[in-house]
């Protein structure tokens, strides 16, 4: 392994090292919004859901470094670089890539999770929200006493301004 | 993945069963005693694994709680039952005020001082047909506004009642309904979790009932409410006890099954509808028939001394009968201060004047009455005795009086014009009388000898003559002498003088005489042996003028102060003396004095002194009884004997229906002389007088009293009832802010959640497709 390889492997590991941080934050942030969507206040989830968001503050930097790298190595191995998969690059790399190799199997076990509990998360989110809807507009259309039938846009909108 | 699912769906329902309340909130937001509620959440339980993993579920609503502060609902209950009291008195006041029409011109106010305008008018021309139909009528008009106002009343008594019947019923339903709730709760909370809207209806159930009854509210362990009502138990976990509307004593009341005796209740509406049945329209009702009766009897007390318009009586029956109170069926032994008359007897005295309609001579006659003593049977024999009149006590135990053809009688004041009817004070006749006045120390047996024209002969006081020896009155005296035969046929009469004892000439003239010889009566008497007394032929006519405005009854006493001519001898005067003996007036009638002109003795009297002599040595004297009231026993009232009013309370006051029919027997007159109006006067006089059982004040400020005091309860409740609707709205406002609704907050709250839910949703699925790409990398 030349002094490219190893130095490309170094920037590969301190990347994936910093995703799986992230990874892992953000499974521990979408456990604390999960809490909050279902218990919660409406505050509890709105700060639940910025800790999220503060995760997104790396985010372009990491995608940078992700290009930068897959970029810089797909030069180096004379391939596209989105054709590179963790695997074809420990497999180019063989036993100096080890490390990576433990590191993509804890990543791929992270984001899976992360992608999982997101999903189940965001539909959570989701039915509450069309749940809370369907109960606003009902309640709402019984409850404005000169609606006159009329429907919830018409009759609530001085109730979302105060809200 | 399962699991994951599960939690999602737990999550889910969870998040439902919170919007479900907020719904239920929303929805209950003006239902009456609904609380507030919210969803417990706590964490479902873990799962273990079978790999040994502790798994969490999720969430789940663990119970949906009431949001209540039980010791303000407890403060709140009095405060409703204190509401419903005031309501319920302020209700009754203001009817009461409706009834007395304060301000209006039909009002009893207003009837009472048009009674009184048209006496006033009638006074200034007493005999006017027209002026005598106003005044009976607007007091015949002030009689049916203490009807009606007696008649609604009693009308609202019985409204009341049933006003009363219909609270209690409603208690009733209400304890039945908490003891049923207290089941269904029980029933229900076998179950972890309260049973939220069952215990909103009970303390709901709980609060209508403080509004009818002062309640307290207590739990027991299981949760069920236990109520006492007023001391009474009414609500237990076992059942309800019902409360039942009674009477005992005439006095309506309220009582609890199995209780003793009836509930003190001091609060809700029942206790204000008790509170004016037991307090304010009796203490209203004996206020009124207090007016009522004092007003009849003042009136009364008036009127039955005077004289109506065609003069005295020849018959009258009393409107009040006596009871025969001990039962034994016997009316004459009834003691007329316990008779069941509607007026009280006192000790006192009535007079009664009876007229020779004739010769318009007159006679007057106390009649003493001991209120503690005196009989109905006494009454009338009292009556029977005065000559010319006859009285009976009828079987249905009225008095009646009835005068013989040619005479008249009446119980008026008036002055007797010719009160020398023996002519014991320069009359013709020879006359002798006593020095000293009665009681005289003669003893039976006691003799008096005596030399008529006929020659000489003895009297003497026989057996039983005398009520008690050696202190006899003049009356007894007299009669005692005339009783023996020897003083007619020796020529000679005796006569009580008041307290002195005058013996005469049955004849008059120069030629009449006759002489003390001696006897064991002259010491006590105080004639000397050998006093001879002559008549003459020109007897001195006294006459009697005017009214006597003096305020205490009396009997006065006039005798010469010196042999002498009226109108001649010089210094020659008439002492005047009180019943006390003390000289009271001196009217000269001697040199100067123009005889048969009239003088004035003292208060209004005046006395016309005919020529003639008058003899202090032989003791001339005449007596006059003034009188200021002639019945003060008011024995006449009592019986209803010349009554204007008939009946003695709101009720049964009325104008007697004869004067009704006939305004000419109103008794205007106090001295039977055409236009006199002196009773209405009296009458007048009663409007403004100072009554003693009414603390000082007049009967017009009496009914004034009355009806400023039934405002100033109105004011007051009304007052009252402010302050604690202020201080129960207070405990309802920190009622609403504890458990209350609020819409707007629910809404607020839920679009909160609406937007917290999307915002999250977005950057979930944000985070989503990141992690996708991540994804495509490993």
């Amino acid at each position: 392994m030349n002094a490219r390889e190893q130095q490309l492997l170094r920037r590969l590991e301190s990347y994936l090292q910093l995703e799986i941080g992230v990874q892992s934050n953000l499974l521990a942030c979408l456990d604390v919004q999960a809490t909050a969507l279902t218990t919660g206040t409406a505050d509890e989830i709105l700060a639940a859901t910025e800790s999220l968001g503060l995760e997104f503050r790396t985010m372009d930097a990491r995608s940078k470094e992700r290009s930068d790298i897959l970029r810089s190595l797909g030069q180096h191995f004379g391939v596209e670089a989105g054709t590179l998969t963790l695997s074809s690059i420990v497999e180019r790399l063989g036993e100096a890539a080890q490390g990576i190799a433990q590191q993509r199997i804890q990543l791929r076990e992270l984001a899976g999770q992360v992608v999982r509990k997101s999903r189940r998360t965001s539909a959570l989110a989701r039915a509450h929200g069309q749940i809370l809807g369907s109960a606003l507009e009902q309640t709402l259309q019984q409850n404005l006493p000169d609606s006159g039938g009329a429907r919830l846009e018409e009759g609530g909108a001085l109730v979302n301004a105060e809200a | 993945m399962s699991l994951g699912l599960n939690i999602g769906l737990r999550a889910l329902l969870t998040s439902q069963s919170g919007l479900d309340v907020v719904g239920q909130n929303i929805t209950n937001a003006n239902t009456p005693g609904y609380s507030r509620q919210e969803v417990g959440l706590v964490t479902a339980p873990s799962l273990r694994t079978g790999s040994g993993l502790v798994m969490g579920t999720g969430v789940s609503a663990d119970s949906i709680r009431r949001t209540v502060d039980d010791l303000l609902n407890a403060r709140m209950l009095p405060q409703m039952g204190s509401i419903g009291r005031l309501d319920a008195r302020l209700y009754g006041m203001e009817q009461v005020d409706l009834f007395l029409g304060e301000g209006s011109a039909n009002g009893v106010g207003a009837s009472l001082e048009n009674f009184f305008a048209r006496l006033s008018a009638l006074s200034i021309s007493p005999d006017d047909a027209v002026l005598r139909s106003d005044a009976v009528s607007a007091a015949g008009s002030f009689a049916t506004g203490l009807n009606e106002v007696d008649a609604n009343l009693k009308g609202m008594e019985q409204d009341l009642v049933s006003r009363l019947e219909t609270q209690v019923r409603q208690v009733n339903a209400l304890a039945q309904r908490i003891s049923s709730l207290n089941d269904n709760i029980r029933k229900s909370e076998v179950v972890p979790g309260e049973a939220n809207d069952l215990r909103d209806s009970r303390d709901q159930a709980a609060r209508d009932l403080a509004e009818l009854i002062d309640v307290q509210v207590s739990f027991d362990g299981a949760g069920s409410m236990r109520v006492i009502a007023s001391g009474g138990l009414l609500v237990h976990p076992g059942g309800f006890a019902e409360l039942e509307v009674g009477r005992v004593n005439d006095q309506v009341q309220v009582s609890i099954d199995g209780g003793v005796g009836a509930l003190r209740v001091r609060g809700g509406s029942v206790g204000g509808t008790l509170d004016l049945l037991q307090n304010f329209i009796p203490q209203f009702q004996d206020d009124i028939d207090g007016l009522a009766h004092r007003f009849a009897l003042e009136v009364n007390r008036a009127h039955s001394t005077g004289i109506p318009q065609d003069g005295p009586f020849h018959a009258l029956k009393a409107a009040n009968a006596i009871v025969d109170r001990d039962q034994d069926g016997l009316l004459g032994d009834e003691l007329l201060s316990n008779s069941g008359l509607p007026f009280e007897i006192q000790d006192g005295e009535l007079f009664v004047n009876v007229t020779n309609e004739a010769t318009g001579g007159l006679t007057r006659h106390r009649i003493g009455i001991d209120a503690s003593h005196t009989t109905a049977g006494q009454f009338v024999s009292e009556l029977n005795a005065i000559q010319n009149i006859a009285a009976t006590l009828d079987a249905d135990g009225r008095v009646t009086i009835l005068a013989d053809v040619g005479f008249g009688f009446d119980f008026s004041a008036r002055l007797n014009p010719n009160p020398d009817g023996v002519g014991s004070l320069g009359g013709g006749r020879a006359s002798l009388g006593t020095a000293t006045t009665a009681p005289f120390a003669l003893t039976t047996g006691d003799t008096l000898q005596l030399q008529g024209l006929a020659g000489p002969f003895t009297v003497t006081i026989q057996p039983g003559a005398l009520a008690v020896d050696g202190a006899a009155t003049a009356e007894e005296v007299a009669a005692a002498l005339n009783a023996d035969p020897n003083l007619a046929a020796g020529g000679l009469t005796a006569s009580a003088v008041g307290d002195a004892l005058v013996l005469q000439t049955s004849g008059a003239g120069a030629a009449e005489s006759f002489q003390v010889l001696g006897g064991s009566a002259l010491g006590a008497l105080g004639w000397t042996a050998g006093t001879t007394v002559t008549g003459s032929d020109t007897s001195t006519d006294i006459a009697i003028t005017g009214s006597y405005a003096g305020s205490e009854n009396d009997q006065l006493t006039i005798r010469p102060n010196q042999d002498g001519v009226v109108g001649t001898t010089p210094g020659l005067k008439l002492d005047v003396f009180d019943s006390s003996g003390a000289r009271v007036a001196q009217v000269d009638v001697g040199a100067g004095y123009v005889p048969g002109q009239g003088v004035e003795i003292l208060d209004g009297i005046q006395i016309e002194v005919g020529f003639g002599q008058l003899s202090a040595t032989d003791n001339d004297v005449m007596v006059l009884d003034v009188t200021a009231d002639s019945d003060t026993s008011d024995v006449l009232p009592a019986l209803g004997l010349n009554s204007f009013y008939g009946g003695s309370t709101a009720a049964d006051l009325s104008v007697r229906a004869d004067i009704v029919k006939d305004p000419s027997l109103l008794a205007a007159s106090s001295t039977g002389a055409p236009g006199d109006g002196g009773v209405l006067a009296q009458l007048l006089e009663v409007q403004q007088a100072s009554i003693d059982e009414f603390n000082g004040v007049s009967l017009a400020e009496r009914l004034g009293e009355i009806t400023i005091g039934v405002g100033l309860e109105i004011s007051n409740a009304t007052d009252a009832v402010e302050a604690e609707q202020f201080l129960l709205d207070g405990l309802e406002a920190r009622r609403d802010a504890v458990s209350g609704v609020n819409v707007d907050e629910e809404l607020v709250r839920m679009i909160e959640f609406e937007q917290a839910y999307n915002a999250a949703s977005q950057y979930i699925r944000v985070v989503s497709e990141l992690s996708e790409q991540l994804m495509t990398l490993v």
